[in-house]
């Protein structure tokens, strides 16, 4: 085989590569809405969050009780959490203190029950 | 002992020959240190001597840095780059960033979004820029983006 006929061949394999990438992640992206998407759902939700909480059964369901929604993206984790997304105003009378460091910690993971105490909407402004 | 900036410009002045020629750029993760408020912002950037280092657009590296999916520690540290370019991101720079991420297809807007998430959640590295401090800009451009997606 020549120097021409290798470089040619070459660059069809690396075409070829680039085709199965594509595929790849158009995979990928179908997937996201199905368990897939889990982990990235679990980043978003933590994303919108300043602080983290573990908190009680009973500091939940009084939010709950309260109009607070436990985000469906616990439901995927096993076992199940619940992630509650609260303004500082709500969480205040439950929980306080420095809390979690908001990133995926085996801390954070490892809560049964979080309280996540939202960025101002004012902070998200661009 | 030199500063990583000062290293980095006599480098870049060694190199001078090469990034006269006309349409060569200087495209990795020290374009932010040439970014850099008050240092040189707008590109092509330009060092105390009248030396212009050729640099892409703020917004177009910023996107190349967020569309690409890595892992491990030489992924979070071209997350952490991309946060120095959004640091020094002026308003029209969003802007653009805004428009070119609009264009790209579901896939790679998924990748974005994927990246900005992780983004928010990284641990601080040495003489990196510090993400734990800079979760709202993050978590605002991210909403942003949603909000076009």
């Amino acid at each position: 085989m020549s120097d021409h006929e290798a470089a040619i061949q070459a660059l069809h394999e690396r075409a070829r590569a680039f085709r199965s990438r594509i595929q790849v992640r158009a995979w990928e992206q179908r997937q996201i809405e199905g368990s897939k998407g889990t982990w990235y759902r679990v980043r978003r939700l933590l994303a919108r969050a300043e602080r983290a909480y573990a908190a009680s059964d009973e500091a939940i369901e009084e939010l709950v009780a309260a109009g607070a929604r436990c985000d469906p993206v616990g439901e995927e984790l096993e076992p199940r959490k619940r992630y509650v997304l609260v303004t500082a105003a709500q969480a205040s009378r439950l929980v306080s203190g420095p809390g979690l460091v908001v990133r995926l910690s085996a801390e954070l993971l490892a809560a049964k029950n979080l309280v996540l105490v939202a960025f101002e909407p004012s902070a998200l402004t661009p | 002992m030199p500063t990583f900036r000062q290293r980095l410009i006599a480098t870049l002045r060694a190199a001078r020959p090469v990034l006269e020629v006309d349409g060569v750029l200087v495209a990795g993760s020290e374009v932010p240190n040439l970014l850099e408020r008050g240092a040189a912002s707008t590109p092509p950037s330009e060092l105390d001597d009248g030396f212009r280092v050729p640099v892409p657009r703020n917004a177009g590296l910023l996107l190349e840095k967020l569309v690409t999916e890595r892992s491990g520690i030489k992924g979070d540290r071209d997350l952490l780059v991309a946060l120095g370019l959004l640091m020094v991101a002026e308003p029209a720079d969003i802007d653009e960033l805004g428009g070119a991420y609009a264009r790209l297809p579901a896939d790679l807007k998924q990748t974005v979004r994927s990246n900005l998430t992780i983004l928010t959640l990284l641990e601080r590295l040495p003489d990196m820029p510090n993400p734990t401090q800079e979760r709202a800009r993050v978590g605002a451009l991210l909403e942003r983006l949603e909000r076009s997606a």
